[in-house]
């Protein structure tokens, strides 16, 4: 992009100095004809010899009228009085004729020829010269006749000015108008050079310029333009009839803009069904083949110019139509052209009208111009494929490349040289399909490319965006970037930017991030925590002992929530994989050492970073005060001065309020429910302080998790499902806790869908779990989901798990004496009642 | 500023994306909830611009792209998906829809596609 933005600004700083030097040169050139001391002769004083009523003032012949003119005047020579003229009478006199509309002419002054310009024949080329003719200051006198002899094919007379000068002003006159002929030499110069430049162009890169015919036609375009300046280029040397001449110049006119127009179309793949400019090229090549007189030829000069305009209107229809490709560069060569054009239309409004030379200054100027913008386009087409310009500045520090494929897939055209060290191979003429071999679904990209490349599409962003905007190559991340170029054909530009090193670092902090949070929960749960390592540790024994039993499943299935809840995602997933393996033949060992090995790596990370004696078993620390409490109690007791009052409050010392215990599940509700793109207002946890004995309040608390589960990913509808039902898009799930007549009522209610009861039962008589002429109450289906295998959901995902969930609860909760009910209104909710008695939750 | 029809069966998109476009400056001029109404409203009010569900009742998105393609070639849709719907939004643009937002939608992704489009 620098690079380019160099030579944009090259080019511009060019264009504006050749400017200034075009105005500069304008204003030095009028202010020497200011300054020159002269004396006019009047035009209208030139009588026609044979028709006294006409002047040498310029018109045009028309057919049938004599090519020969002579012209009359007379001066004086007090005339002459402001000339710087000698006594001596030898002084040299300069007569200067500006533009005489002819092929050949010569003066006399009393009777004496002084000079001549132009051939005879006609085959000469100064109708638009100023002409010097010199004579000594001794062939004046008193009164003067001076007589002008003219030859011209189609006009007569002279369009500029007549006048005379002294030797000194003559110099300063001549230096300039030389000085006109060199910038228009220059001119024509340049625009061959220019040819040159993009000749060699398309010969260096021929195989790598994706839209070569559009440089061709810039290339006769340009020559086109430098062959009409030789129109305006005086020359007696370009021996040719000036019929002929005129057809030529005509000729290149409308070949440059006919070619002009083709590039640009070609350029933007404008598919023009009707050419006016080729239509008008054919017009001037028929015309200018079967035209044989000059004045005919003259009066289809107007028919044509309508053409040449037609054309370009045409030229700028067809960029306004494609307004969207290749518009930077299309509008810089109109620009271009329309430079190139003001300087040849000025030229032409110059020599039809007797305007004076100084205006034909910023002719090469103008050329110049237009060479320098057709260059920087050229350059920026060039090298818009293959820099990485699309990517965005904070990765150009890595490893970028950018490539083209054509609508055969195939890499094509200039690339960047880093692509063959990205794809570790020469890319060029190799398939996409090749490139992205790695890429999974590639008969969708192919698909969407089909669409791509089909130019009836003019707007192709929509199936851009449906591309991979990351892909893997050779164990580096890249993100990708699409480009369409509607050239000389539509190509695909793609862009690669490494961003490995800023995915891996996200990846990275994303584990950070994980890790942080399962720090922060250890440390906060670290007795509970503890307690569920160690169990977990002891449950991995008795599986090699027994076997994945049914029992065993469901054990598994709680502490994978439990230990979900501490921020073990690993061993979660780890359980997750060990339930499907279950699912097929399976080798029970291998399944075991996996859990094992999985507890143990997190085991030791988080005494790596938190401490060696971290893990303590379970409520031991806590086990030990209790036994210097029972001490203390016993010895309190033995006392035989026993306080009730005192007594129990001795107790309550190692007891825990329920409802901290369930608090924990309020991290993993708002996890979950974010996991599972549900939206749920945080867990409401309300009721009376109930104190419990830690390890049998545990039990029942660690068996909670598959109800929380449950309503997260059964019970709460997603938020538009919600909305569309006219409930909250936030789902509310609360917790309450009271103990009425020495007995805990733990609820867990949410506002979701509710089950189903005919679904239920459909499934259970399926299932076979009950016969299909068994007359249930709607409260005995519900409690069906507590048997064994009942899910409604038939997939099984890490949260909504298999058929074990409800289960697991209700053996958990029979064997320490409770009861569990489910309540629940299709599309109210559900409500979990579980019923404890205080007595299994103490000592 | 753009007048807009938006299709989408669920009330709560609808509001959203309403809000969506009213914040960048755009006008809803109304709402439809399947493909079918929303062909039958398009020739009613003629708006610049039709946002389009993909999975709708009755008549789905890819359905009322082509019905509202038949009735006018130049219509801007856009079509509105969940993630994993590429294959019918790329579906839905062969008939014709230029863009496509992918739910859940921000005001800041909204802009863009609606920048490339209008």
């Amino acid at each position: 992009m620098a690079s380019k933005k160099r030579v944009l600004i090259f080019f511009v700083s060019l264009i504006c100095i050749l400017y200034t030097y075009g105005v500069l040169h304008g204003l030095f050139y009028q202010a020497i004809l200011d300054d020159v001391v002269s004396v006019s002769l009047e035009k209208t004083s030139f009588f026609d010899v044979n028709d006294p009523s006409r002047t040498i003032v310029n018109r045009e012949l028309s057919q049938g009228e004599p090519k020969v003119y002579k012209y009359k005047s007379t001066f004086k020579s007090s005339d002459l009085k402001a000339l710087k003229l000698s006594v001596q009478r030898n002084e040299s006199i300069y007569l200067m004729i500006e533009k005489p509309d002819v092929q050949y002419f010569t003066v006399q002054i009393n009777d004496q020829t002084i000079g001549s310009y132009g051939e005879e024949s006609g085959h000469s080329n100064i109708w638009n010269g100023t002409y010097f003719f010199t004579f000594n200051e001794n062939i004046i006198e008193e009164n003067n006749e001076i007589t002008i002899l003219m030859y011209s094919d189609y006009m007569t007379g002279v369009a500029g000015n007549i006048k005379l000068f002294d030797y000194e002003h003559y110099r300063q006159v001549e230096s300039i108008i030389n000085l006109n002929q060199m910038l228009i030499d220059a001119a024509i110069v340049i625009a061959f050079i220019v040819a040159a430049i993009i000749c060699l162009i398309v010969i260096a890169w021929y195989k790598t310029l994706y839209n070569i015919r559009v440089y061709v036609y810039f290339l006769i375009s340009i020559i086109l333009i430098g062959i009409s300046l030789i129109d305006f280029r005086v020359s007696q040397f370009i021996s040719m009839d000036y019929l002929m001449f005129k057809k030529m110049i005509i000729i290149s006119y409308h070949g440059a803009v006919t070619f002009m127009t083709l590039g640009v179309a070609t350029l933007v793949n404008a598919k023009i069904k009707f050419n006016i400019g080729m239509l008008s090229f054919s017009v001037v090549v028929i015309l200018s083949y079967m035209t044989k007189n000059m004045i005919t030829w003259r009066d289809y000069y107007q028919v044509l110019n309508v053409f040449l305009i037609i054309t370009i209107i045409q030229l700028i229809g067809t960029l306004i139509y494609y307004r969207k490709r290749a518009l930077y560069s299309a509008i810089l060569l109109i620009i271009a052209f329309s430079l190139g054009a003001l300087s040849v239309g000025k030229l032409v409004y110059i020599t039809s009208t007797a305007q004076p030379a100084t205006m034909l200054i910023d002719m090469p100027i103008l050329i110049a111009m237009f060479a320098s913008v057709v260059l920087f386009v050229f350059y920026n087409e060039m090298t818009q494929m293959v820099d990485d310009g699309d990517m965005p500045t904070d990765l150009s520090i890595s490893l970028n490349g950018a490539f083209s494929i054509d609508d055969t897939l195939i890499v094509t055209g200039a690339y960047t040289t880093t692509c063959d060290t990205i794809f570790n191979q020469f890319i060029v003429g190799k398939s996409l399909k090749d490139l992205m071999s790695t890429y999974e679904d590639f008969a969708f990209v192919e698909d969407i490319l089909k669409e791509v490349f089909n130019t009836k599409h003019d707007y192709v962003e929509g199936f851009l965006d449906l591309m991979p905007s990351e892909i893997k190559i050779n164990d580096r991340d890249y993100q990708v970037y699409y480009k369409v170029y509607d050239r000389m054909r539509r190509l695909l530009k793609i862009t690669l930017g490494d961003i490995t090193k800023s995915k891996a670092l996200e990846k990275q902090i994303n584990e950070e991030r994980e890790l942080q949070k399962f720090f922060i929960n250890s440390l906060k749960s670290k007795q509970e925590l503890s307690y569920f390592i160690n169990k977990t540790q002891i449950f991995i024994q008795k599986l090699r002992v027994d076997g994945f039993t049914l029992e065993n499943q469901k054990i598994m299935h709680t502490l994978k929530g439990n230990l979900a809840q501490f921020g073990f995602l690993n061993f979660e997933k780890v359980v997750h994989e060990v339930e499907s393996a279950l699912q097929a033949p399976h080798e029970p060992d291998e399944l075991i050492d996996m859990l094992e090995l999985n507890l143990g790596q997190s085991i030791d990370l988080l005494e790596k970073h938190i401490g060696k004696d971290f893990i303590t078993r379970g409520y031991d620390q806590y086990v030990i005060s209790k036994d210097k409490l029972k001490a203390l109690e016993k010895s309190y007791l033995d006392s035989g001065q026993v306080d009730q009052v005192f007594l129990k409050n001795l107790r309550n010392l190692s007891y825990i309020d329920i409802k901290v215990m369930i608090s924990r599940y309020v991290l993993y509700v708002e996890e979950q429910a974010e996991k599972l793109q549900k939206a749920v207002m945080p867990l409401e946890i309300l009721g009376d302080t109930v104190l419990v004995q830690p390890e049998k309040g545990e039990k029942l608390v660690m068996s909670l998790v598959g109800i929380f589960r449950n309503a997260l990913s059964h019970g709460i509808e997603t938020p538009e499902e919600r909305v569309s039902k006219g409930k909250d898009s936030f789902g509310k799930i609360t917790c309450s806790t009271h103990v009425v007549d020495d007995i805990l009522h733990l609820s867990i209610e949410e506002d979701g869908r509710g089950l189903d009861t005919k679904v239920l039962l459909d499934k259970a008589i399926r299932d076979g779990i009950v016969g299909p002429d068994d007359n249930l109450t709607e409260k005995e289906v519900l409690n069906l989901v507590f048997k064994d295998k009942m899910t409604t959901k038939e997939e099984a995902d890490v949260l909504s798990g298999r058929g074990v969930g409800l289960s697991a609860i209700y053996d958990i909760i029979t064997s320490i004496e409770g009861t569990i009910e489910l309540e629940s209104k299709l599309g109210k909710g559900s409500k979990f009642l579980i019923k404890v008695p205080m007595k299994c939750l103490i000592d | 500023m753009a007048t807009v029809l938006v299709v989408d069966d669920s009330t709560y998109f609808r509001l959203k994306l309403k809000m969506v476009l009213e914040n960048l400056g755009h006008q809803v001029i109304g709402e439809a909830e399947d493909g079918k109404k929303a062909a039958q409203m398009y020739s009613q009010l003629n708006p610049d611009l039709v946002t389009m569900d993909i999975s709708m009742p009755n008549v789905n998105g890819i359905e009322g792209v082509k019905m509202i393609m038949e009735k006018d070639p130049s219509a801007i849709i856009i079509m509105v998906s969940a993630m994993g719907q590429k294959h019918h939004v790329l579906d839905a643009m062969k008939l014709g829809a230029k863009h496509f937002i992918v739910k859940p939608m921000h005001d800041d992704t909204v802009k863009k596609v609606l920048d490339k489009v209008l």
